[in-house]
């Protein structure tokens, strides 16, 4: 028994066929024939294009912060090995490498002490175990990390997934050479001056040489135990003080921003710690003499 | 003189015990005569041209780069165009597409799919999981890359892997196929390595190459 809302299913006698069902599917296809045929889909409108990109010869357009093959910019960067502690995978490895005391890499303010005079100190990438997250250049306090758009790392052996520090060397004609110096982890080292035994491991590992050396409080047979003596303004909270330091005297705490961050501190050619405005003219100086050299 | 099927037991052979049978029983005999020339130039290329150009993978998903694998072959990327068209059996593959941190508990399947593969058949490690263990590099139960216990012949890192990346290591297998008459092929740095085999680690221990059977014959 049917309910009274529902219609009649029946068609009723003598029906006809609706017109336009023969001509009206009919026109449709033949628009969607030219609108897909290659050469008319650009007269008629509404003609579509095909959605296959043909890689190996046409590259689609990447945005701008993707994040492929890591370039590093030597003249920025001081060797501080921040990206390997900040590393979630600990696949970057630093290569000392040996240069002459003339080495445009090797920036005063951040040249070691006398025997480490002629090292500089420069990552290297096990690309084959990087997670591409972007962090170490997010930490970087020097800017000097970057990331291409290469992607096409495909490779045949695990070996040669290994990159050495050359190997991602930025050239040196891209490299804009400002050093901007920026405390990223918002963290200093904070010491201990009864556990300090003044060996000094601290100040000549500085990547920014912030630490001094200062006579401390306490006496060993009569003479006063030299103490470290941090230049905040300088200091990047890179950490290297803390896991060289062989009586754990020191440990970072959170202090903030310098003079409620003014702008870019910047390290000039002297050693001075400047806004990165004021130091432009005497970088701009130096390394157009070192060019002509 | 050829020996039968029935005496020689093809029906009983692994698939590499059959290669060796066809090499001796037919590839031999056939290379040392006449047949040498059309052998060399002609049938040699014929296979290894429809080699490279329609290297299969298994249809295999084992964590978030089967993601990117699945768009490779949408109608952007189209990855059809180089013949690499996805099976589900391992019977029907050439290459094992591993794409994902592969567990101890999944390592003797990996294996055992790689034992049923037909010979020619090749190796694709998929982003720093399978590469390396990737951000599980510690982990207690991660394997430490597939190159420990199948031979590994492309690595594509990434994290993960674009599809366009993935679409550059099948065309790299493909140049590693074309070069197996050389035997050598250059990698991005240009060393040579060995076009013929992919690479294998033996750390020995725990990680060794055979695994053991899952269930006896």
């Amino acid at each position: 028994m049917k309910s009274k809302r529902s219609g009649p299913t029946d068609p009723p006698v003598g029906h006809k066929r609706p017109r336009g069902t023969f001509w009206r599917p009919l026109k449709a296809t033949m628009r969607q024939l030219l609108q897909t045929t290659p050469g008319i889909n650009k007269i008629v409108p509404g003609g579509r294009v095909p959605v296959t990109r043909l890689y190996p010869y046409e590259k689609i357009e990447l945005p701008a912060s993707f994040r492929g093959q890591h370039v590093i910019d030597w003249y920025k960067c001081i060797g501080c090995e921040l990206c390997a502690k900040v590393c979630p995978n600990e696949c970057i490895y630093f290569e000392s490498l040996e240069v002459t005391d003339k080495s445009p890499y090797l920036h005063p303010s951040r040249a070691m002490m006398d025997e480490n005079k002629e090292v500089v100190r420069r990552p290297a990438v096990d690309v084959g175990h990087c997670l591409f997250c972007g962090n170490c250049s997010e930490y970087c306090p020097t800017d000097a990390w970057m990331f291409s758009q290469e992607f096409e790392h495909a490779d045949y052996s695990r070996e040669d997934l290994f990159y050495h520090a050359e190997e991602l060397k930025k050239p040196d004609a891209e490299s804009d050479k400002k050093i901007v110096l920026i405390n990223r982890m918002g963290e200093h080292p904070i010491l201990e001056v009864d556990v300090c035994i003044g060996c000094r491991k601290c100040e000549r590992e500085c990547p920014t040489r912030c630490i001094d050396m200062v006579d401390g409080p306490n006496l060993r047979k009569g003479k006063p135990i030299v103490i470290p003596e941090f230049d905040y303004n300088k200091c990047i909270g890179c950490q290297q003080c803390v896991d060289v330091c062989p009586v754990d005297c020191l440990h970072m705490e959170e202090v903030g921003w310098p003079d409620g961050m003014k702008g870019f501190y910047n390290i000039n050619f002297e050693g001075e710690v400047k806004l990165l405005e004021e130091n432009e003219a005497s970088i701009k100086a130096v390394t157009s003499g070192r060019r002509a050299q | 003189m050829m020996p039968s099927g029935e005496q020689a037991n093809i029906i009983g052979l692994r698939s590499r015990e059959f290669v060796a049978w066809i090499d001796k029983n037919l590839q031999k005999p056939l290379k040392t005569g006449p047949g040498k020339m059309i052998m060399d130039g002609l049938v040699d290329k014929f296979i290894n041209w429809a080699k490279r150009n329609s290297t299969w993978p298994l249809h295999l998903g084992i964590m978030c780069c089967a993601i990117e694998m699945a768009a490779t072959s949408d109608p952007r990327y189209d990855i059809e165009r180089f013949g690499v068209i996805y099976r589900s059996s391992p019977r029907q593959v050439d290459v094992l597409l591993l794409n994902g941190p592969i567990s101890l508990k999944l390592r003797p399947v990996v294996r055992r799919l790689y034992e049923q593969m037909a010979e020619p058949k090749w190796v694709i490690a998929m982003g720093e999981c399978t590469i390396c263990g990737g951000p599980y590099y510690d982990s207690y139960s991660v394997v430490k890359g597939s190159y420990t216990f199948v031979p590994t012949d492309i690595f594509i890192p990434g994290c993960p892997v674009r599809p366009e990346a993935l679409i550059d290591g099948f065309l790299k297998l493909s140049a590693k196929i074309k070069a197996e008459r050389r035997g050598w092929i250059k990698t991005k740095k240009g060393r040579l390595v060995d076009a013929t085999k992919g690479q294998l680690a033996e750390f020995g221990g725990d990680y060794t190459y055979e695994v053991k059977a899952v269930r006896p014959h």
